[in-house]
């Protein structure tokens, strides 16, 4: 069972890396899903856009084949299917611009699975011992956090890789917590069904991340992030680490909270009258001193000092990794 | 301190401090909900007592959001301040 796994695994991240070179990096520009990378004015070159497909691609391989073998599990398949209906949702406005408050109702879609597929347990667990039995508030919880989730990495695609970085640790982080669990036997949860999980999504996250990170080849799209954030919300959820998939996701949430809270509801990019930052021809950012300029997480780090978008990278990603050994610590402490 | 560093850690404690609260405050709540049910339930009826606890949760809640907006306006303000007097 775990050799076919691992072997489904291999052959899918092949098929995802062959993908990736021959059909993103080399097909994407001429067929026009592709852009400058706003941050470096400098370079002349264009960036394959929506290279989130490629972690569709791998999952799908990856699923195709545990079917094949007739050994796959209900997790597994019901998380499959939220990252590409996430994803779908993401091409889809990669391609065509969907509304501001569209793309949002439209990611409730995702969430679909997990309650159809009889996923969504009927309690939740809280700090301390605090227990709910809340079967039908839960079911609309669900409805809730996958949007919310999705459209929260969405919005911190902000520099090369860190939405998919973020993602990355945020997997990671549910994945050491839920084995922590089962090891101490403190879940009934199957260890089959976790290792397929896990071969379901790291290493397709790490695929993408690979050609992501800075200086970015390809772009991931919304079809990316809307994915991946369907991904932390399902998981969270399916492994029962609500709380620890909130604190993983502490800086993408607090990225969106400042926005939408400060400038007062749902936006797109192209509709700011003003960029909340500057970046100069030689790629330094700078943060807009104008006063009505929109505030945004970035924007407040650019007024301490921090110039290069690679330091901004640094900077989000050490927050990441100080939030996820706070996440496993203080989850480990208090549950 | 570096300014930059400064930075950094004035924007991790303001997360942390989310997180602490997020990990800690429902436990509060629920225990001030409890203490709510022992004192009014035999006064007012449950139902009343839920409408209270409801009531209360919420505005919790809504203060929590309220503050942590206030918390990052403070430090854009002090940022902007900052960079605004060391440009000038």
């Amino acid at each position: 069972m775990y050799l076919i796994t691992l072997l489904s695994s291999l052959v899918a991240f092949v098929v995802g890396v062959v993908f990736v070179k021959k059909i993103v990096l080399q097909n994407f520009i001429k067929w026009g899903i592709s852009s400058k990378d706003v941050h470096k004015p400098y370079s002349e070159q264009t960036i394959p856009e929506s290279g989130g497909v490629a972690l569709l691609v791998y999952e799908a391989v990856f699923v195709i084949l545990l079917l094949l073998f007739n050994k796959i599990s209900t997790e597994t398949l019901c998380l499959f299917l939220v990252s590409a209906i996430a994803g779908l949702i993401g091409f889809i406005d990669d391609l065509k611009k969907l509304n501001k408050v569209v793309k949002p109702l439209l990611t409730v879609a995702a969430a679909l699975p997990i309650v159809l597929l009889k996923e969504t347990p009927s309690y939740l667990f809280l700090p301390f011992g605090v227990r709910f039995h809340i079967p039908i508030v839960y079911t609309l919880l669900v409805l809730i956090a996958i949007p919310v989730t999705s459209n929260a990495i969405n919005m911190f695609d902000v520099f090369n890789g860190v939405a998919t970085g973020t993602t990355l640790v945020a997997v990671l982080g549910l994945t050491v917590l839920k084995l922590i669990n089962i090891i101490i036997g403190r879940d009934s949860f199957s260890l089959v069904s976790f290792f397929q999980v896990t071969f379901l999504l790291i290493p397709g996250l790490f695929l993408i991340y690979l050609y992501n990170r800075y200086p970015s080849k390809m772009f991931v799209g919304d079809t990316g992030t809307l994915s991946m954030g369907a991904i932390i919300g399902a998981l969270s959820i399916i492994y029962r680490l609500e709380i620890a998939g909130v604190l993983f996701l502490l800086l993408p949430i607090t990225n969106s909270f400042v926005s939408l809270s400060i400038f007062g509801g749902l936006f797109e990019r192209h509709e700011l009258k003003e960029r909340p930052i500057v970046v100069e021809r030689d790629g330094t950012l700078k943060p807009n001193e104008s006063k009505s300029a929109p505030v945004t997480l970035t924007r407040i780090v650019l007024l301490f000092g921090y110039s290069k978008e690679k330091e901004v990278i640094n900077f989000y990603m050490t927050i990441n990794l100080i939030l996820l050994f706070f996440g496993i610590l203080s989850y480990l402490l208090v549950m | 301190m570096n300014t930059k560093l400064e930075g950094f850690f004035i924007i991790l404690v303001v997360i942390l401090l989310v997180g602490v609260i997020l990990i800690v405050g429902p436990k509060f709540l629920f225990d001030l909900n409890i203490l709510f049910y022992r004192i009014l339930a035999s006064r007012i009826g449950n139902l009343l007592t839920a409408v209270v606890q409801l009531l209360f949760s919420g505005a919790i809640a809504l203060l929590f959001v309220y503050l942590w907006r206030l918390f990052f306006i403070f430090v854009f303000k002090y940022a902007y301040n900052k960079k605004v007097n060391s440009t000038s």
